[in-house]
């Protein structure tokens, strides 16, 4: 590999991603219902209980803070060489899997992911007992495109 | 070589069913507490709502106010005191009573449950269940113990007395005299539309003149101070 190719490759994309916001959908519904359920009362004859309101209002912040808290806990990272796994907050466990060590991909969705373009996807090795899961991602199709076209660009899996 | 270590379970964590569970509780409450206003004064839930009898230091309040306006009560009676002027029609249950014109009538509800709307011109309406009534001193009441279904529409009271009744807020355009905590403060509201927040006591009318005494949490005076300046 030449200087102008290493430059070339080095400068190629890297994909990171985190944790869709759509897994979190039931958890935002029950917000939204809860919220509805005040101004229907507010807006009805019937008094609004202040403590009720207090608690529909908590209950609100911390599930939008936890799924946050929570989403940007784990990123998973692409690049030249290997996918990464990075997993916590102030202590962080940071795995990463050489794609020389990748055997196959295998995106898995239920039908409400499907729906809502989102799932997660299995990273097998070649050890068989290694499965690196990346959970709950946008458009993971396209996902696993870049991971397979950088583990060409890479060249290719071990035969 | 090493056997394979078999991998341990983890166990399931049942956070999602806990967060249902803390949702529906909270959907339940709402609801509950909108339906149901007056059960948040009793001893079940004395910690978690504000009961006006254990308001610490609670403000008493007394007033003597002229309105314009109808004002509904929906809640808790444990006592109405009423004197009804004919030609009116009285149902407890599906029994009617009639009233009939130059004659009038006294009823007492003990533990009623619904609404009184009084409206200007000595007007009432009252629907809900009570578990005595008393008709011109005739008691009437079930051996089952269940609240008896009592309804007044559209009658003409010489006076009426609620007895011990909560209502998380009491709203209505008034004139006349407001005396919070034996006359430390005394207001004058001229046709303002007064707002009492969590109100427990007494209210009297007579003619078109109410009377109320009771508490009010000192917190909400300057609530109700705000609503008549």
């Amino acid at each position: 590999m030449d200087k102008k190719e290493k430059e070339a490759w080095l400068n190629q994309p890297k994909l990171q991603v985190r944790g869709s916001r759509k897994i979190y959908l039931i958890i935002y519904l029950m917000i939204i219902i809860l919220i509805t359920a005040v101004i229907v009362i507010e807006t009805s004859d019937k008094p609004l209980n202040k403590n009720a309101t207090k608690l529909v209002f908590i209950f609100s912040i911390i599930c939008i803070v936890a799924t946050e808290i929570h989403r940007f806990g784990h990123s998973y990272e692409v690049t030249n060489t290997a996918l990464i796994h990075k997993k916590g907050y102030f202590s962080t466990n940071y795995k990463r899997v050489e794609f020389g060590a990748i055997s196959d991909s295998e995106v898995i969705q239920n039908i409400w992911q499907r729906i809502f373009s989102y799932g997660d996807i299995e990273v097998h090795m070649y050890s068989k007992v290694n499965v690196e899961v990346v959970k709950g991602i946008n458009r993971p199709d396209e996902f696993v495109d870049f991971l397979e076209n950088k583990i060409e660009a890479h060249g290719g899996r071990k035969r | 070589m090493d056997p394979m270590p078999i991998p341990v379970k983890k166990p399931k964590r049942h956070w999602k069913s806990y967060l249902f569970l803390i949702f529906l509780g909270i959907l339940a409450f709402l609801f509950y507490s909108a339906y149901n206003p007056s059960s948040f004064t009793g001893k079940i839930t004395g910690n978690v709502i504000r009961d006006p009898t254990s308001f610490e230091g609670g403000s008493q309040v007394r007033a003597e106010l002229k309105t314009s306006e109808e004002f509904e009560i929906n809640s808790e009676i444990k006592k109405i005191n009423l004197r009804i002027n004919g030609p009116a029609s009285f149902y407890i249950g599906k029994q009617k009573i009639d009233v009939i014109k130059d004659n009038s009538a006294s009823i007492i509800l003990d533990n009623f449950k619904g609404k009184v709307i009084i409206s200007p011109g000595s007007k009432i309406e009252l629907k809900g269940d009570s578990s005595t009534i008393f008709f011109d001193g005739l008691p009437i009441s079930l051996d089952s113990g269940k609240g008896i279904n009592t309804n007044l529409i559209d009658a003409n009271y010489a006076y009426i007395k609620l007895i011990d009744f909560y209502l998380p807020s009491l709203s209505f355009e008034t004139s006349g005299k407001i005396d919070i905590d034996n006359g430390k403060i005394s207001v004058r509201s001229e046709g303002d539309k007064i707002k009492l927040p969590d109100f427990k006591g007494d209210l009297e009318a007579r003619d078109d003149l109410i009377k109320i005494k009771g508490l009010v949490d000192k917190k909400d005076v300057n609530k109700l101070l705000e609503s008549v300046s």
